[in-house]
């Protein structure tokens, strides 16, 4: 027989061993040398944690008492975990992108970084642990009470109790060491997840090396053991359906919701991709580690005593048998189950407290903010080291009222049925937008509520009176806790899965519906649901004033001095500015209280920097503020659009208006060479004949006559280009004298063709019908207008037979007058220009003014009250002349 | 993916089967046969979700771009 001392000194070696693990896997870990510690087998074994003493222990006892019905607690998390895709990799996710330290943070995080959420889930992990850590306590002491049985006396209650609490302070140690070395901003416990990964494989190692053992060894192969499963008293066992479904139900979400789960499933998790990996390798372990079980039960029914406990045949069967070395094995199997369990549970437990309860308390009372002196990481780390030590006091307190007398499994079951009350708030929270906090807090509570009163209280005997658990309270039937509404019919604890479940969720849809989310939670909802379609959402700071120094100063407290000054570092240089403090733009402060939401959950960081910024509260005035800015930029932006158009508009204006200046002043330049000839040559040939016939002796009249008409002819060619030039000054000053009289367009036209017919050549149509127009104006001045016209068309109409077709179209308000000829028209460069003084087409050979012609023309037109324009797009050249229907009107 | 959704659905159909079976109909027990149909559908549902894990992380891995949301 094993001796107890020799007991306790494996035990204590392989204690030693574990630590020694954890402060390797830790200092590999520091010097950044993750390698294998990332690997996904790690990760997997990690997720053993599901399986406790319970599970290494009660399962056979459970097998024992009913058959194959253990087998449900392992097909639950087996579902889970090959449904990954859809749920667990989004939680992995959101736990990575939203630094999501427990479960009570994911839920305090996605309602509005609601703390009182917070409190409410922490407490309910809390009570719902509570229970299973001191089963794990009673577990090792059972299993060491097995190997006390043979000394003088056996085990007094003072010894259980005793060495529980030995135990329970082993534990505490171990978990303070390495569950609270570091503030870590993931949360991440590669020492403690390491020594868990080991423990896992001696668990399974252990299970099957007894399994192994007592279907070859005790039974002689799987045939003979099938045969002894057939008759055996196990066999007798029939499925009950409602426990068959609701315990796979229970287990799958207990899986999720099981705050040692969480913590190692999403906030320990090193990488998303080892989730695929785990996603088989998780249900392989499971199965490996329920293979055994029924032979294991049917043995033990078979060979041990009438009376000998189940739960503990794991253990007592290689001692039957005489292997002992094969049963200390296997008691290191249960209490690596029973310490991995307590070791998570303690640092998952300590981390809500301390994040939940003691930081905001701490807050609280410092008014003043986190920015005043004092160490917060010190702070934080004792906080959570207290908090260990009460989860485990409390645990030890719980074995030691409870008697430990229970069968494990149940209280199994009913702290399954507890942490599952968070399931809804949870998968409602991140496939939902419209989930609120009031919805979640009520569901949470009253799901609470219903499983302290259905299944919790009464499993505690003595709380209860037994006439209430009989009649009801006060004499009500239907609120027996055991068949609430005259449900009598079900087990206990399907009774209680359905009640709770059904209430809490109907009051999480209801509460969501009725009441309406805050900003802050309408942000986190869409962040949440949506995590994989953004990697950063919209920021719940309105922009606040803060001062970035301050915020070095508490973020060097919380993350440590280096770790601070490198994030300020970067964000400032990300910013365009040198040395460490950035501006404290919303999307800084967003990633700040994520970094710090690692280490001390979402709801407290978002208090904390809120107590530095004063923006504690983002309220729909915030929002709509920020909406309304959004929107006044944009208007603004599109009146600066406009603007600029405009600016574009009168910068291609202007442009125009610079050439047609440089054009105009190329043409003044040419004009004054083009009037100094134009004035010169007649002057010249005056001089000249002027001087021969002063110079002539004696010479016939006619030589005479002959000269003085050629003088004569050029002084009337510099009259008229004085006239030209007298009257278009006069025309443009608007000092002309109208002589406005009644009469008819076609007279005014034949007039005009008349006093240019001693041009030949050019062939005027017109259509003497719609000449009928009777007009009230100046005939002279119109008529100059259509002479000029009919005598540019005579100069520079390039056509063989050179045609002018004059149409007249009268409108409601106008009169237009078209002079269109066959030439070749005026090019566009030119358009705008032949209307300006002085202006000539580059072919001067045919000119025969000084260019005067048209300015004149569109002077005449203006003081008329009409105009002339060119009319492109004619074939030829085009005029039209307008006038204004108002002169006809009352001619009419 | 879509199938990696399916899985789990599948899976719980499968473990759900016994409850359909009358007990009473056979007079002999036939707790070791159940075992058998248990474990033998758990180690095909380990063996499928290997295989689709195989493949989705391999497509995780390109994954540096959103992809849709769960569902």
């Amino acid at each position: 027989m094993v001796g107890f001392n020799l007991l306790i000194s494996v035990c204590l070696m392989y204690v030693a061993l574990l630590f020694l693990i954890a402060f390797f896997a830790d200092r590999r870990a520091a010097e950044g040398k993750l390698g294998w510690l990332r690997s996904p087998i790690v990760y997997t074994l990690s997720l053993s944690v599901y399986c406790t003493a319970w599970t290494f222990y009660g399962a056979v006892g459970y097998a024992a008492r009913s058959g194959l019905e253990f087998v449900t607690i392992y097909l639950g998390p087996t579902l889970v975990m090959i449904g990954w895709w859809g749920l667990v990799r989004k939680l992995v996710r959101i736990g990575r992108v939203h630094r999501i330290t427990s479960i009570a943070d994911l839920l305090s995080s996605r309602y509005g970084k609601s703390n009182y959420l917070g409190v409410l889930v922490t407490l309910l992990a809390v009570a719902g642990t509570t229970p299973y850590i001191a089963l794990q306590l009673q577990s090792v002491t059972l299993s060491l009470s097995v190997f006390a049985e043979d000394t003088p006396g056996g085990w007094e209650q003072a010894d259980f109790r005793t060495s529980a609490l030995w135990v329970a302070a082993g534990l505490a140690l171990f978990t303070v060491l390495f569950g609270t070395r570091n503030l870590d901003a993931n949360e991440r416990h590669h020492g403690v997840v390491t020594a868990i990964a080991f423990e896992a494989i001696v668990k399974l190692v252990a299970l099957l090396a007894v399994g192994v053992f007592i279907v070859w060894g005790v039974a002689g192969g799987s045939a003979e053991m099938f045969s002894r499963i057939g008759s055996s008293e196990i066999a007798e066992w029939s499925l009950q359906p409602g426990r068959w479904s609701g315990l796979i139900f229970l287990s799958a979400a207990a899986f999720l919701c099981l705050p040692r789960m969480f913590q190692v499933l999403v906030v320990e998790s090193v990488d998303e991709r080892n989730v695929a990996t785990a996603s088989w390798a998780f249900p392989l372990y499971l199965m490996l580690m329920s293979l055994f079980v029924v032979p294991i039960a049917v043995t033990g029914l078979d060979v041990m005593p009438e009376g000998a406990n189940p739960d503990l045949f794991v253990l007592t069967l290689p001692l039957a048998f005489g292997q002992e070395s094969l049963a200390l094995l296997s008691f290191l199997g249960g209490f690596s189950s029973a310490t991995s369990m307590v070791i998570v549970a303690a640092i998952a437990l300590s981390t809500m407290v301390s994040n939940h309860i003691v930081m905001p308390l701490w807050l609280q009372w410092r008014k003043a903010g986190a920015s005043v002196s004092g160490d917060v990481r010190q702070m934080v780390l004792t906080a959570r080291r207290v908090s260990i030590g009460a989860v485990l006091l409390l645990g030890y307190t719980y074995y030691v009222y409870s008697g430990g007398g229970a069968a494990l499994a149940a209280i199994g079951l009913i702290s399954f049925v507890g942490v599952t009350q968070v399931l809804p708030a949870m998968i409602g929270g991140i496939f939902w937008r419209r989930a609120t906090r009031w919805g979640a807090a009520g569901g949470v509570l009253v799901g609470f509520v219903i499983w302290a009163y259905t299944l919790f209280l009464p499993s505690i005997g003595g709380i209860l009176p037994e006439t209430l658990m009989q009649h009801g309270p006060w004499g009500i039937g239907w609120l027996r806790p055991q068949a609430l509404f005259g449900l009598n019919r079900l087990d206990p604890v399907v009774h209680a899965i359905v009640w709770s479940m059904a209430l809490n969720i109907s009051t999480f849809c209801i509460l969501s519906l009725l009441s309406f989310p805050s900003p802050i939670e309408r942000l986190q909802g869409a962040q949440f649901v949506n995590v994989f379609e953004q990697s950063s959402g919209p920021h719940g700071y309105a922009g606040g004033d803060a001062g970035a120094e301050e915020l070095l100063v508490m973020s060097q407290r919380l993350l440590g001095a280096e770790q601070a000054q490198d994030l300020f570092q970067k964000e400032a240089s990300d910013q365009g500015k040198a040395g460490y403090l950035p501006d404290t733009s919303p999307a800084f402060l967003e990633k700040l209280e994520r970094e710090l939401a690692g280490s001390v959950g979402a709801a407290t960081a978002h208090a904390m920097i809120g107590q530095i910024t004063g923006d504690t509260s983002l309220s729909v005035e915030d929002l709509l503020a920020v909406a309304d800015e959004t929107a006044q930029i944009m208007e603004y932006s599109s009146q600066l659009e406009a603007k600029s158009t405009e600016l574009g508009r009168t910068a291609r204006q202007l442009a125009e208006a610079n050439d047609k200046l440089r054009d105009l002043s190329v043409q003044k330049d040419a004009f004054l060479s083009q009037i100094s000839h134009e004035l010169r040559t007649p002057m010249t040939s005056i001089r000249a004949f002027a001087e021969i016939l002063r110079d002539m002796e004696e010479s016939d009249l006619d030589e005479q006559k002959r000269y003085a008409t050629i003088m004569h002819t050029e002084t009337l060619r510099l009259t008229r280009l004085l006239d030209d030039l007298l009257d278009l000054s006069v025309l443009e000053n608007g000092q002309v004298d109208l002589n406005l009289t009644n009469t008819r367009l076609g007279l005014i036209l034949d007039q005009a063709v008349l006093a240019t017919k001693e041009a030949t050549g050019l062939i005027i149509e017109r259509d003497s019908e719609t000449e009928e127009v009777s007009l009230v104006t100046d005939g002279d001045r119109l008529a100059q207008v259509f002479i000029n016209l009919i005598r540019n068309t005579q100069k520079y109409c390039v056509a063989e037979v050179p045609q002018l077709r004059i149409t007249v179209r009268a409108k409601s308000d106008r009169v237009d007058i078209d002079f269109v000829d066959n030439g070749e028209g005026i090019p566009l460069r030119s358009q705008s220009l032949i209307f300006e003084k002085f202006s000539r087409l580059a072919d001067q050979s045919r000119a025969g003014g000084a260019g005067l012609g048209l300015a004149i023309c569109k002077e005449i037109m203006a003081s008329l009250g009409g105009s002339i324009i060119y009319l492109p797009g004619q074939g030829g050249a085009g005029f039209r002349v307008s006038l204004p229907q108002a002169r006809r009107a009352h001619a009419a | 993916m879509d199938a990696a959704r399916l899985l789990p659905f599948a899976g719980a159909l499968l473990f759900l089967l016994p409850i359909l079976r009358a007990p009473a109909s056979t007079p002999e027990h036939e707790t070791a046969g159940g075992m058998v149909f248990l474990f033998v559908v758990w180690t095909v549902l380990i063996g499928l979700a290997a295989w689709l894990s195989r493949s989705l992380k391999n497509s995780a891995e390109e994954d540096t771009s959103p992809d849709e949301s769960g569902g």
